[in-house]
């Protein structure tokens, strides 16, 4: 069993406005994670913890088997860092930038570099200040990329990317995890993209973690049942039903914990179900956290 | 291995700045050629001389330390294998070379100029002290730069800082052993101005090592 | 061994269910033969732009259907059952069937009914061949 990648253990930071509270995560080589959650839940911090950028107040923070921030220099040598609002040096060039990455780190492909060149449709002799927001992203990234480090720490890699890019920037990173000794945790709010490469997917809200687990068992867990409750019934409250909206005889029923027998629980009550539907991760996100913010207001 | 992204961090940082470094030793020349004139010509390349070490002195902080922590440039930096000491380590190290190599060449340029022209070598001693005071003036700035984000901080510790230098000039021109030794041919290190010297560099030490030792105990860098 | 699957967003089936599909076509269309190598899990994974674990658990379903067989440490393969594609196609009709159930469902059929509408599909298809 190889170490995992990223451990972090009930890590806690304070702001004057804002808490990140008994920050659990793990990933484990091979994988990539999705981090999804609203604006100001505490992505970058979560992922600047992981870069030693900030030092929480409580809590243990491994990464690639170093213990930050005591290692920081040796764990950062094999992690490409990309943050939306990171900034390369406006008067330097993207060539600039590629000569300086290269002296720093032995492990830069300058062929693979060509490659990424081509392929996000850069040009290396132009000045960062000149280039567009969706370019400068992707320059970034690739200063992250050509040097194939193990981990990729992305926050919000493709947000602000055309089409065409984002589907660009998702092949490069699942191109990446051929190698099952490299991972990936990427922060988006694209909840398609991550729904499509993500193998473990986390959700955070108002700086707690409200949920993690893999892909297809969120997929499998989660979906929402049209009922029809006839007069004299009452709809049962099942266990893991999250969210029961009910208008008239009309009833949809959003459940976390769905089973195959769950329609004849329902049915057994009296309650006809006329369909059963999947939920997008975005429905799922959603419902997540509109349920974990109820549950904490109560 | 390390030793060396701290250098290329170094590195770094001087050719990003290489035209202020240039302009500086540039701008200085004329300045230094008009102190040995007569009168209002003298006063005036006396001026600009400190005042292009003083822009220089704003600039090099303001733009190397406040600006790139503003723009977010420094999260790029912090990616780099350094740890947080020693992107400080580099962030001052480059920036004081940045500022000591036309501080220095102006320094010696001046010396230079005062003993082989006609300007009297008394006045030595006073050039060297308000010289010295602008590399202090330096270590001030940077170090208000490494500790804290506000700009009102560092506007407020500007315009202190400039009337400070103000001040001071007009106190050692009436200091009795400056003003007697002013017209002499030979420079006279009197007590007095020995003393300001040394406080001078003790401070820029002190001072400048404080916001060091601040800012590595600090965890956050963002 | 380029495997030029596609995986649409616009269906709505789970991503894994799509991938079992089209390998299930190649084989019923005999395009992948019995014994043939399918690629790897990550290379599959990486061309289809879908999560590795994703493409694990379809390689995993078909594996429990009979369709694929994996040797440890040498790859997945294309079962050598002789009568795949009869077996795949069954498959097929069985699911079909299920989606047809469901909507007769909805639509508050009785099963007899479903089986009438059955009976009409099949004539009218024997009508459209004895026509040719």
């Amino acid at each position: 069993m190889t170490e995992p990648v990223i451990e972090l253990e009930h890590v806690e930071k304070s702001y004057r406005f804002f808490r990140l509270s008994d920050v659990c995560l793990r990933l484990d080589a091979g994988q990539i994670m999705g981090f999804v959650g609203p604006n100001g839940a505490g992505k970058s911090t979560t992922i600047r913890i992981l870069m030693a950028m900030i030092r929480p107040e409580r809590g243990t923070v491994r990464v690639l088997g170093h213990a930050l921030p005591r290692e920081q220099a040796a764990a950062k040598r094999d992690i490409g860092f990309v943050s939306e609002d990171m900034r390369l040096y406006g008067h330097a060039t993207l060539a600039w930038h590629m000569r300086f990455v290269a002296s720093v780190y032995p492990h830069w492909d300058t062929k693979y570099a060509d490659v990424l060149l081509r392929r996000f449709n850069l040009q290396p002799d132009q000045a960062i200040r000149h280039l567009s927001h969706g370019e400068r992203a992707k320059a970034t990234l690739l200063l992250a990329l050509a040097r194939r480090p193990r981990l990729l720490l992305l926050d919000e890699p493709t947000t602000g990317l055309d089409p065409v890019a984002r589907h660009e920037v998702l092949t490069e990173l699942m191109d990446v995890v051929q190698d099952e000794r490299r991972a990936i945790l990427f922060s988006s709010h694209n909840t398609q993209d991550v729904e499509q490469v993500s193998d473990q997917i986390t959700f955070i809200d108002r700086g707690r973690i409200i949920d993690t687990s893999d892909k297809e068992t969120f997929l499998d867990r989660w979906r929402r049942l049209h009922l029809e409750v006839p007069s004299g019934v009452t709809l049962p409250q099942l266990a893991g039903s999250v969210d029961a909206t009910v208008s008239g005889h009309i009833a949809v029923v959003t459940t976390q914990a769905y089973t195959s027998d769950l329609e004849g629980a329902y049915e057994r009550a009296g309650v006809i179900v006329r369909t059963v539907q999947r939920m997008t991760l975005e429905e799922i996100f959603i419902a997540t956290v509109m349920h974990n913010r109820r549950e904490h207001a109560a | 291995m390390n030793g060396s992204v701290v250098r290329q961090l170094i590195l770094k940082d001087l050719y990003l700045v290489r035209w202020l470094i240039v302009g500086a030793i540039v701008a200085g020349i004329p300045a230094l050629a008009l102190m040995p004139a007569s009168g209002l010509t003298s006063y005036v390349g006396g001026v600009s001389l400190i005042c292009v070490l003083i822009i220089l002195n704003i600039f090099l902080v303001m733009s190397g330390v406040v600006q790139e922590r503003k723009d977010k440039v420094l999260l790029f930096a912090l990616s780099l294998p350094v740890s947080s000491a020693q992107y400080t380590a580099a962030k001052v190290i480059g920036n004081a070379i940045a500022f000591l190599v036309p501080w220095i060449i102006l320094t010696v340029a001046a010396i230079v100029v005062i003993d082989a022209t006609r300007m009297p070598n008394g006045i030595l001693p006073f050039w060297i002290t308000v010289l010295v005071s602008l590399l202090l003036y330096y270590c001030i700035l940077l170090a208000v730069g490494l500790v804290w984000d506000a700009t009102a901080a560092h506007v407020s510790m500007i315009t202190a800082g400039n009337v400070s230098v103000n001040f001071l000039i007009a106190f050692l021109l009436g200091l009795p052993s400056v003003r007697t030794n002013a017209e002499s041919q030979t420079a006279v290190w009197t007590a007095d101005i020995i003393t300001i010297l040394g406080i001078e560099l003790a401070a820029a030490v002190v001072i400048l090592g404080t916001a060091v030792y601040v800012r590595s105990r600090r965890g956050d860098y963002v | 061994m380029h495997s030029d699957l596609v995986i649409s967003h616009a269906d709505r089936r789970p991503m894994y269910l799509q991938i079992m599909e089209q390998i299930r076509r190649r084989i019923a269309v005999g395009d992948w033969q019995p014994g043939r190598e399918l690629p790897s899990i990550r290379a599959l994974a990486a061309s289809t732009r879908v999560s590795v674990i994703t493409v694990k658990r379809a390689y995993f379903e078909l594996e429990r259907d009979g369709v694929i067989v994996t040797r440890q440490g040498k790859g997945s393969f294309v079962a050598d059952s002789a009568d795949l594609s009869t077996k795949l196609r069954r498959e097929e009709l069985d699911e079909r069937l299920a989606a047809a159930a469901d909507l007769g469902r909805l639509l508050g059929m009785t099963p007899d009914e479903i089986a009438g509408r059955l009976r009409d599909a099949m004539q009218k298809k024997e009508q459209e061949e004895g026509e040719r």
